[in-house]
């Protein structure tokens, strides 16, 4: 795929994102909080951080007073999943807006997550299995340790250390993190594991030795694709997360050359099935603005991948300082909507 | 809701599934080793479609049973997004015990598969 291509396509559905702006965000009344969080990110990777504060004191305002976040903005208990990754957006998110109220509410989220840790190291939600969970709060503390204060590193330190050593006993011998409540193939733990979780210790200061669980981990991912470029039975969601996770752990693990055909194979089974405008959630059914935000952030973090700057993809995890921006395309060659045909 | 036609019994063959529109809802319905069943689509959790979901056999519990261990062996549907587990009897989810998803009685006449809420 040409880069003029990718960004078109890029503009092109971060338009349609835009467009159902108030299906997504808090300043139009409550929300899933897991759907705001996955438009954030695409805001952040399109560079629209600094012009979007009111979207982020929406969500300090939604804040509860333990730090969390409900899955739903009405919802008072909190859940940790969606509280990561709201964290996760407000942490990145400040290093453009730098706002005093998005760092306390940073520190509050920091303070929800040390109290909420169990003593082996594990976070729990209802909705989600334990380790699939606790790699949420320590990618938080990831990004912490890379973009935080000295006060909030030092602060989070120990609690990260707990949790990623849980992920780490976690990892089966072939490689793969298997959940035997909700995800006994273990694709997408597999995937969210590597990339939430482990991996950024390659990069992080005083990081764990992560280096064969993330060789096993990709290894894993790599062979469970299928001839056509998908993982998972054409699952979009799980082709997604397994895409993003071989994205940066093969840059991580200097293996961009073993993995680039498994890379082009996968980003082209997923333009390929994208809708007029969106992603679903399987080819062929409705879009779902949930998974065109992961499609929107593929397509962001395939990109950075290309460029000639190694550490330009592992700034979109936020894991190593450092702004990054997907370049708005200078003029849309054919018009405007680029769809599967380009490709 | 009265029982009604939904699909020929000659079209979903053991091991097919299919989506079926009842009352504006997308209705999943399975042929499990000749059996059919019937459940919402949707999954409660975050609409993932159960008529993809795999189909699983949950063992009886050896000794006490739990919501996630059942007294007998249980069909069940895994939602392919977030791992749901459904018991596409009852449509009760055995890995969510306070959530669950509408399940159909499902009759064959006269060549045709009709359900009942």
């Amino acid at each position: 795929m040409k880069s003029e291509q990718l960004t078109q396509l890029v503009a092109s559905e971060y338009r349609y994102v835009q467009q159902g702006h108030d299906r997504w965000s808090l300043l139009s009344g409550p929300k899933d909080m897991e759907l705001v969080a996955h438009a954030l990110r695409v805001v952040l990777h399109m560079g629209d951080a600094g012009a979007s504060l009111p979207e982020y004191l929406a969500v300090v305002k939604a804040q509860h007073a333990d730090g969390g976040w409900g899955r739903e903005s009405a919802e008072a208990e909190s859940a940790a999943w969606v509280s990561a990754f709201l964290g996760l957006m407000l942490i990145r998110g400040n290093v453009t807006l730098r706002n005093p109220q998005v760092e306390g509410a940073v520190w509050q989220t920091i303070r929800y997550f040390l109290d909420t840790q169990h003593s082996d190291g594990r976070w729990v939600d209802s909705e989600w299995g334990d380790l699939d969970t606790t790699s949420h709060p320590v990618s938080f503390f990831n990004v912490v340790l890379a973009l935080g204060t000295p006060q909030m590193r030092e602060a989070v330190r120990a609690a990260w250390g707990r949790g990623l050593q849980f992920i780490l006993d976690g990892q089966s011998e072939d490689g793969g993190w298997y959940d035997p409540v909700f995800h006994p193939s273990g694709v997408e733990t597999t995937a969210h594991l590597g990339q939430d979780a482990v991996v950024a210790s390659l990069v992080l200061p005083e990081g764990l030795p992560v280096q064969s669980a993330c060789e096993t981990a990709l290894r894993w991912i790599l062979t469970h694709q299928a001839a056509d470029g998908s993982w998972d039975d054409h699952n979009v969601d799980h082709t997604m997360d397994c895409t993003r996770s071989a994205l940066l752990i093969s840059r991580l693990l200097k293996a961009d050359e073993r993995c680039q055909a498994t890379l082009e194979r996968a980003i082209r089974w997923i333009v390929a099935h994208k809708n007029p405008h969106g992603w679903p959630d399987f080819p062929g059914e409705q879009t779902n603005l949930e998974r065109t935000c992961d499609g929107l952030d593929v397509l962001c973090k395939y990109h950075a991948w290309r460029q000639s700057d190694p550490l330009e993809v592992v700034r979109r995890w936020g894991y190593t300082p450092g702004e990054t921006m997907f370049p708005r395309p200078t003029a849309s060659p054919r018009g405007s909507e680029l769809g599967s045909n380009a490709v | 809701m009265e029982s009604r036609p939904v699909a020929k019994v000659e079209a979903l063959q053991p091991g097919g599934r299919c989506v079926v529109p009842v009352d504006g809802e997308d209705v999943a319905l399975f042929n499990i080793e000749g059996r059919y069943f019937a459940i919402a689509n949707r999954c409660p959790h975050r609409g993932g479609p159960l008529s993809r979901g795999h189909v699983e056999i949950v063992p009886a519990a050896e000794d006490r049973p739990t919501e996630r261990s059942p007294a007998v062996p249980t069909i069940a549907v895994r939602c392919p997004i977030h791992g749901w587990l459904f018991d596409v009897r009852t449509g009760r989810c055995l890995n969510q015990p306070q959530a669950g998803t509408s399940a159909y009685a499902v009759t064959c006449r006269n060549g045709e598969i009709c359900l009942q809420r």
